[in-house]
């Protein structure tokens, strides 16, 4: 076969897993065109598709829906609950691992992790009543019942928030309803104009006026989204949810004119009137267009985006580069080598464009918190690796590039669990200037030293697997492995100061020793220590490879070791369960430098 | 033992002090575990129910200190003078910079606060961790007669008497309980038992709590006195006003998105009479003095200012801009693609 219709295939393959989902028109239903409409939740501007997927995955772990082997999209899930709750209702989507939680829920021992909101119903208030015991205890002397018990309160929170959103839960036929809240409008305006003038009016009136009151009152505050946009065309603030401006009406204001469509939409649903759905999506979707464009372009990108998953996608074009590798260790090295760095092209571009996505929609700097620094912390060492693949040409370049940038992008997916990965910027950290240098630097500075880590990691592995392997590639994988190293301590320490900068500016304390301040020291004060034992003579080239991998350690320690701590400005993160995850790094990552120490080749050791 | 051993020594002994500083702070808060890792000569261990300490570890100030010194004599004595060391010689030169700043700062720096109501005017700060015994004459209507005692002389116990106080006063009992874990407040909770004694009459005895900080009255010869613990105050030569506090948040979120103070800054001399906005990342400098938008509290009706003084604040940035060209220029030296070796 010739070789460059080999690679021509293999570019194939990588393209091939780049093919976006389709949310497509089931049962006749315009759900792509439902799924794009924007809404204000969180303080920022996205499409119900975005609302839907961090929904879910907040209260079930995951973004797609598999409820007793039926496959539902997240839009799908969504638009069932804001529209037919009975649906929801039954979807078994609550996940509980916490035991003492499932035994205050009476199902202690069952196998089952997922729950559905129906069988949880009966024990609402007895979670509601454990929550707020819980809320009582301060965050930091929480134990695990209470951190469960308060998770699982928020995410029925969310579920009955976004039942009450764009209807009244429990009402049959919410457009019908509304035409008759409006036709007794005038009748309640005239009462209660009669009534601050202290006329008597008839109390069947006033009863009726009350209880339209109390529900409306009720749907603006559990609202989870604000659906209705500004009136006045490009206005950014002014986002209403539909409660508070049907209220607005009884005070005389217009009503707005994204209700009706919005009515339209839930009950054809329920009705099962496609032709009526696909109707008002058109006319909520041509209204909000003519006033606010920006936002409904903005909406389509987002869902582009959710749909092209690029950090996913990324993540399988890496592991396939990684095979290409090993594969080339067994059969026609130079092709495998070859195919393999085209497809590390393929995956930087997808992850490049990913990121490039992010900054776009959220106007930030690529870094903004956990889960993007995952991100680009993969992208980084991808990046390196891809450098050092050009300069070396001898596949480890690429090999430690894949490794990198799947593992970080595993961490990031596992990272997304506490909804939107594009949150509004708290005041502290609102600041793009010092987003976009110290920590974008700083991050630079971990990429590399998991990058200096993958590439000793190769060089002990290799040599526990060969022994005494060929020269040229150990010269190789050591001047890598220093450059990166060297690489590492200029973004580190330039990333640290920066920080310190940014803190002068803001509290004025140049250096406040706050935890996660102190880990990036750490990495600093390693690399230095790294770098003048090498100079010094006092390790040779195993030594560098073994301390390097404990740069790795106190990287992560740096990276999410303090987050766990639960003090000082930057514990942003929610950590539960990645301890465990934490820990066991560490130990496997002490395991191979004592691999590394040992320096007895497998062969010799089995003899 | 060489110097670069000496260097990677030290390194080392840093590496432990940073992170038993850093797992400290979960048990004695930041401020706590700084003094007793970082800023302190050696590490000390007391034994259970014991009044003496014994040192166990060196402490940051002396691994710091000794660090300089090391890096200093590297420097200077050993490091040979070419353009081939220049880039190494400038991180050095940057690296003693910085740790001379972090001596000036750990010595100079003062951290203070402003609670400041809407409307209000103060022409003084509060310590954020020493406490004060005020003795307060309001008897005269536009002034207030203010004797201060310090917590040191507090800590000492025994009679205070002096002329300039109209009572003797008399300190019964003195404690300082250390700030609970994850406190906001750096500050530790002293409790004294006090009385005043004058012509053989006494007044009190009180015990005042600086957590609850309640205020005692009692009145003498027509004269109303109040004497309360309260953070100490350092009095400013200028005042400020706070005009308007502003909370934002993200529209329908808890999100903030931004605090900000406008405040009015004025002397008496009329030198100065203007108004400033001060909000989060962007702080007033006025005076050799910092004031950062920290807090708030009752409901958006009071704002938190922190006032720094640091006369080293500046070193740090010439430092680090130092060290960060040292290493480009060495680092591109060693890997210049001809491949000259370091």
């Amino acid at each position: 076969m010739n070789k460059n219709y080999f690679r021509y295939a293999v570019l194939a393959a990588g393209l091939l897993a780049l093919i976006p989902t389709r949310l497509g028109t089931p049962g006749g239903f315009d759900l792509a065109g439902f799924a794009a409409l924007p809404v204000l939740h969180e303080g920022r501007i996205k499409p119900l598709d975005t609302v839907a997927r961090t929904s879910l995955l907040m209260i079930q772990g995951k973004q797609d829906l598999t409820d007793q082997g039926r496959a539902t999209s997240a839009s799908q899930w969504l638009l069932d609950l804001v529209a037919h709750p009975e649906v929801s209702d039954v979807q078994r989507i609550f996940r509980i691992d916490d035991p003492d939680v499932l035994g205050l829920l009476g199902k202690p021992g069952q196998e089952r992790r997922y729950y559905s909101f129906m069988e949880l119903e009966p024990s609402l208030k007895e979670i509601a009543a454990q929550g707020e015991r819980a809320g009582k205890t301060p965050q930091n002397q929480r134990g695990r019942f209470e951190g469960a018990v308060l998770n699982l309160q928020d995410r029925l929170n969310l579920y009955q928030g976004l039942k009450n959103t764009l209807r009244l839960d429990g009402s049959r036929d919410w457009a019908a309803e509304l035409d008759g809240y409006r036709s007794f409008l005038p009748v309640a305006q005239a009462a209660i104009l009669a009534h601050t003038k202290s006329k008597g009016v008839g109390g069947k009136t006033m009863e009726q006026l009350n209880q339209f009151f109390q529900a409306y009152s009720f749907l603006s505050e559990a609202s989870a989204f604000r659906a209705l946009p500004p009136l006045e065309p490009g206005s950014k603030a002014g986002w209403n949810d539909i409660g508070a401006s049907l209220l607005d009406e009884l005070k005389g204001s217009p009503a707005h004119p994204l209700i009706t469509p919005y009515a339209a939409m839930v009950t054809s649903y329920r009705q099962g009137d496609a032709a009526g759905f696909n109707h008002a999506v058109a006319d909520a979707a041509s209204w909000i267009g003519g006033r606010q464009s920006a936002a409904v372009s903005a909406a389509a990108r987002e869902v582009w985006f959710n749909r092209a998953e690029p950090f996913y996608r990324g993540m399988i074009l890496y592991l396939m580069v990684f095979m290409l590798v090993a594969v080339s260790w067994a059969w026609r090295p130079e092709l495998m080598r070859r195919c393999a760095l085209d497809l590390l092209w393929l995956a930087l571009i997808v992850h490049t464009a990913g990121l490039v996505f992010r900054i776009i929609i959220q106007g930030r700097p690529p870094v903004t918190n956990l889960y993007s620094s995952a991100v680009f912390v993969g992208w980084v060492a991808a990046v390196l690796g891809l450098v050092l693949e050009r300069m070396h040409r001898n596949g480890y370049g690429a090999l430690v590039a894949s490794v990198t940038g799947f593992s970080t992008l595993i961490i990031a997916h596992h990272l997304t669990n506490t909804g939107d990965t594009m949150e509004m910027m708290r005041a502290v950290l609102d600041s793009n200037f010092w987003l976009g240098t110290h920590v974008v630097t700083i991050t630079i500075g971990y990429g590399s030293m998991f990058l200096a880590s993958a590439l000793a990691h190769v060089y002990i592995l290799r040599r526990w697997l060969k022994g005494e392997g060929d020269p040229a590639v150990e010269k190789s994988l050591v001047s890598m492995t220093y450059g990166v190293i060297c690489f590492a301590l200029f973004f580190s320490f330039v990333g640290t100061i920066l920080g310190g900068i940014w803190a002068d500016q803001s509290w004025g304390r140049f250096w406040g020793w706050d935890p996660k301040e102190n880990g990036a020291l750490l990495i600093v004060l390693w690399n230095a220590v790294v770098l003048h034992a090498r100079w010094g003579g006092y390790v040779r080239e195993r030594g560098l490879m073994v301390m390097a991998v404990f740069g790795g350690i106190v990287t992560s320690l740096s990276w999410f070791g303090v987050n766990m701590l639960g003090v000082g400005l930057h514990s942003y993160g929610f950590m539960e369960g990645a301890f465990e995850w934490l820990f066991g790094f560490i130990a496997v990552e002490l395991g191979v430098m004592g691999l590394g120490l040992l320096a007895v080749p497998m062969r010799q050791t089995a003899r | 033992m060489t110097s670069l051993q000496t260097t990677i020594v030290l390194l080392s002994l840093m590496m432990v002090l940073v992170v038993a500083c850093t797992l400290a702070q979960t048990k004695l808060g930041t401020f706590g575990a700084v003094g007793a890792y970082m800023r302190s000569p050696f590490v000390y261990w007391r034994p259970e129910g014991a009044s003496y300490k014994i040192p166990i570890f060196p402490g940051g100030g002396l691994v710091g200190l000794l660090l300089l010194i090391n890096l200093a004599a590297a420097q200077f004595l050993r490091l040979e003078v070419s353009w081939r060391k220049a880039g190494l010689w400038v991180v050095h030169l940057g690296l003693i910079m910085l740790f001379a700043g972090e001596f000036v700062t750990g010595f100079f720096q003062r951290e203070s606060q402003m609670i400041l109501p809407v409307g209000g005017t103060r022409g003084w700060m509060q310590d954020l961790h020493e406490t004060e015994l005020a003795l307060i004459d309001g008897t005269d209507k536009d002034f207030d007669a203010v004797f201060a005692i310090s917590e040191k002389r507090l800590a000492r116990g025994g009679a205070i008497a002096d002329a300039r106080l109209p009572f003797v006063l008399k300190i019964g009992s003195y404690e300082s309980i250390p700030a609970p874990v994850g406190a906001d407040a750096d500050s530790d909770d002293i409790r004294v038992m006090v009385s005043l004694e004058k012509d053989g009459r006494t007044f009190g005895p009180w015990t005042l709590d600086s957590n609850t900080g309640q205020v005692a009255t009692f009145t003498d010869a027509g004269r109303g006195y109040a004497i309360e613990l309260r953070p100490k105050r350092h009095y400013l030569p200028f005042a400020l006003t706070l005009k308007k506090f502003i909370h934002e948040t993200y529209p329908g979120t808890d999100i903030p998105k931004g605090f900000a103070s406008r405040v009015r800054v004025f002397d008496a001399a009329g030198n100065t009479d203007r108004e400033v906005l001060i909000s989060m990342n962007n702080p007033l400098r006025y005076d050799g003095l910092s004031f950062y938008q920290a807090s708030f509290a009752k409901e958006d009706t009071v704002s938190i200012l922190q006032i720094v003084a640091n006369p080293g604040r500046l070193i740090p940035y010439l430092a680090c801009a130092l060290v960060a060209a040292g290493l480009l220029l060495h680092f591109a030296m060693r890997f210049r693609p001809s491949g000259a070796s370091r």
